[in-house]
């Protein structure tokens, strides 16, 4: 037992591997302050200057890559063969590469995303039949919360390849609000009266002016379009108002919204309809009741 | 049943024991408040319909029942005034001119702006707690900028005029006095003028409420213009004691030189 003790003894105080853990806990102490530093510093630079997105990816590089570094120094010290080693990790990240192709694809796509920044967290993002706010972009994924409260998750290789649209990018909207009114009424007019009314409405901003567009002849109805611009926080008060307030205007001036109109004809436009009356049987009944009796022949 | 106060007298602080309700009427606005056993209960009405009018008190016994009450808890502190005074509103307004101007290199115009103030409660005196601030009147929403960037602000349904006797006689609206200076060599168009109200103080006239003047140097598209703003009453109408301090004094600010294409259009205080 002594001499167990003895040999291991010898071997803990041997000279160079005492330098060696010396070194190593010298290292782990340093370089982990030095990490520490590195991430605050660079972050502090960094400031508002980048989004959080960005942030979050430099903290991560920082993080991972200076304890992945600090970790091959203590093999080192401790006598490991880096060059093998190295080789080694290179075979494997090939195998890894190939089974995770997927993810890696969604990990540099999100990169890019990260780097482009096309929208932020808060935005509202529009993708095929999906709406939503943005609640984080993560690396391989982006998670958007929709309308009506469910979650949605969205691989970034998905919105580096498709086309989406970022909705609230810009401070102010427009919003297209389609009316149809009857053949009988005067354009000028109409038109006189919807741009009275997107005056008035508090929501829809008078510069840039809205605009008013006679957009055609349609099945029953003379078609305009009336687009208010609105600061992008106020589209569902705009949204309601406006309609309400067209309504409403169009009601008081006698200006008719119709519905779709239905001709029938039988064989030719110009003919008049054929109506035959069928008086039910109880009155046939009591009209032949009524009748006299038909005469002997 | 109107009292007898008069317009101008009207900014100032009243006494309000328990139980008492006081009404005003300022332009649109109708404006309620009751002082109970332990909090403070307010309730407004705007009328759009109701654009003329004076700032008066109006007798009254008690809270309309058919809008909405809001109560404010302020603890037992005995305060029993309540001073009432008008304020710029929250965000910049833009004002089209009567006529658009073209001003020659060198050459200086003044404008005068009514723009309709807010109503500030607050308890006690000048440094009290504010019970609410509203709005007179219900104005549109503007937009200074392009499609991509810029700032939201008011729409003025009234125009600028060169000189203040052509503005309609509202109580409920400051006048601002602004210059604006071409600096530059080539003519300065202006049709609409773009000011900030948050440098704005507010001073009590003879027959008007007035703001501090602000002068804008004009140097051109490419380089940034000088916005000053003064710090004494204008020298107008017996302009002088302070009804409100401006929400961010400031006497001097430069314009992005970004902003510099909009000049055509614009004119920015």
């Amino acid at each position: 037992m002594s001499e167990v003790w003895n040999s291991f003894s010898a071997w803990l105080l041997d000279e160079a591997r005492l330098a060696a853990g010396l070194r190593v806990l010298v290292l782990l102490v340093v370089g982990s302050l030095l990490i520490r530093l590195v991430r605050r510093v660079t972050l502090k630079a960094a400031g508002r200057k980048v989004s959080e997105q960005a942030a979050m990816l430099i903290y991560k590089s920082i993080v991972y890559g200076g304890n992945t570094l600090l970790f091959l120094m203590i093999l080192r010290e401790f006598g490991f063969d880096l060059t093998t080693l190295l080789a080694a990790a290179g075979v494997a990240g090939i195998a890894i590469g190939f089974a995770a192709q997927t993810s890696l694809s969604n990990l540099i796509s999100g990169v890019f995303l990260i780097w482009e920044k096309p929208f932020v967290v808060g935005d509202v993002v529009a993708m095929g039949d999906t709406m939503g706010l943005v609640h984080s972009i993560d690396l391989l994924s982006v998670k958007l919360r929709t309308f009506d409260n469910r979650f949605v998750r969205v691989p970034n290789e998905t919105l580096v390849k498709n086309t989406f649209i970022n909705v609230t990018r810009f401070p102010i909207r427009r919003f297209d609000l389609n009316i149809g009114v009857a053949y009988k009424e005067d354009i000028a007019r109409v038109m006189k009266i919807l741009a009275e009314v997107a005056d008035r409405n508090p929501y829809c901003l008078d510069e840039p002016e809205p605009v008013i567009i006679f957009t055609g002849f349609g099945d029953s109805s003379l078609n305009f379009l009336l687009g208010a611009w609105f600061v992008k926080a106020d589209f569902l008060k705009l949204r309601n108002s406006l309609s309400r307030e067209v309504k409403e205007r169009f009601d008081q001036e006698g200006v008719e919204i119709p519905f779709p109109h239905r001709s029938l004809y039988v064989g030719s436009a110009t003919d008049p309809f054929p109506v035959r009356v069928v008086a039910d049987a109880d009155e046939s009944a009591a009209a032949e009741d009524a009748a006299p009796p038909a005469s002997p022949l | 049943m109107e009292s007898a106060r008069e317009d101008k007298r009207i900014w100032t602080s009243f006494e309000m024991a328990r139980g008492q309700v006081r009404q005003w009427r300022i332009g649109p606005l109708d404006l309620w408040v009751e002082h109970t056993e332990h909090e403070w209960r307010t309730a407004s009405r705007l009328a759009p319909e109701r654009d003329q009018g004076g700032a008066e008190e109006v007798v009254c016994d008690q809270l309309p029942d058919d809008l909405e009450v809001r109560r404010w808890t302020v603890g037992d502190t005995g305060e029993t005034k309540l001073l009432l005074r008008p304020a710029m509103p929250d965000r910049p307004v833009a004002v089209r001119t009567a006529d658009p101007v073209v001003l020659l290199p060198g050459s200086e115009a003044s404008f005068f702006v009514g723009v309709p103030i807010w109503i500030e409660l607050l308890i006690g005196a000048e440094d009290g707690q504010k019970l609410l601030e509203t709005p007179t009147v219900v104005l549109s929403n503007s937009w200074f900028g392009t499609p991509a960037e810029g700032e939201v602000c008011y729409a003025l349904r009234s125009r600028a005029r060169r000189n203040f006797d052509e503005l309609e006689d509202l109580p409920y609206r400051t006048i601002c006095p602004t210059s604006v200076r071409n600096e530059s060599s080539e003519p300065l168009s202006i049709q609409r003028l773009f000011l900030r109200t948050a440098p704005l103080s507010i001073f009590r006239g003879d027959r008007y409420l007035w703001s501090n003047a602000g002068t804008l140097r004009y140097h051109g598209e490419e380089k940034p213009g000088q916005i000053v703003y003064e710090k004494k009453p204008p020298g107008f109408d017996h302009a002088g004691a302070v009804l409100r301090k401006a929400r961010e004094p400031g006497r001097t600010s430069f314009l992005a030189k970004s902003l510099g294409g909009l000049k055509a259009a614009f004119a920015v205080f």
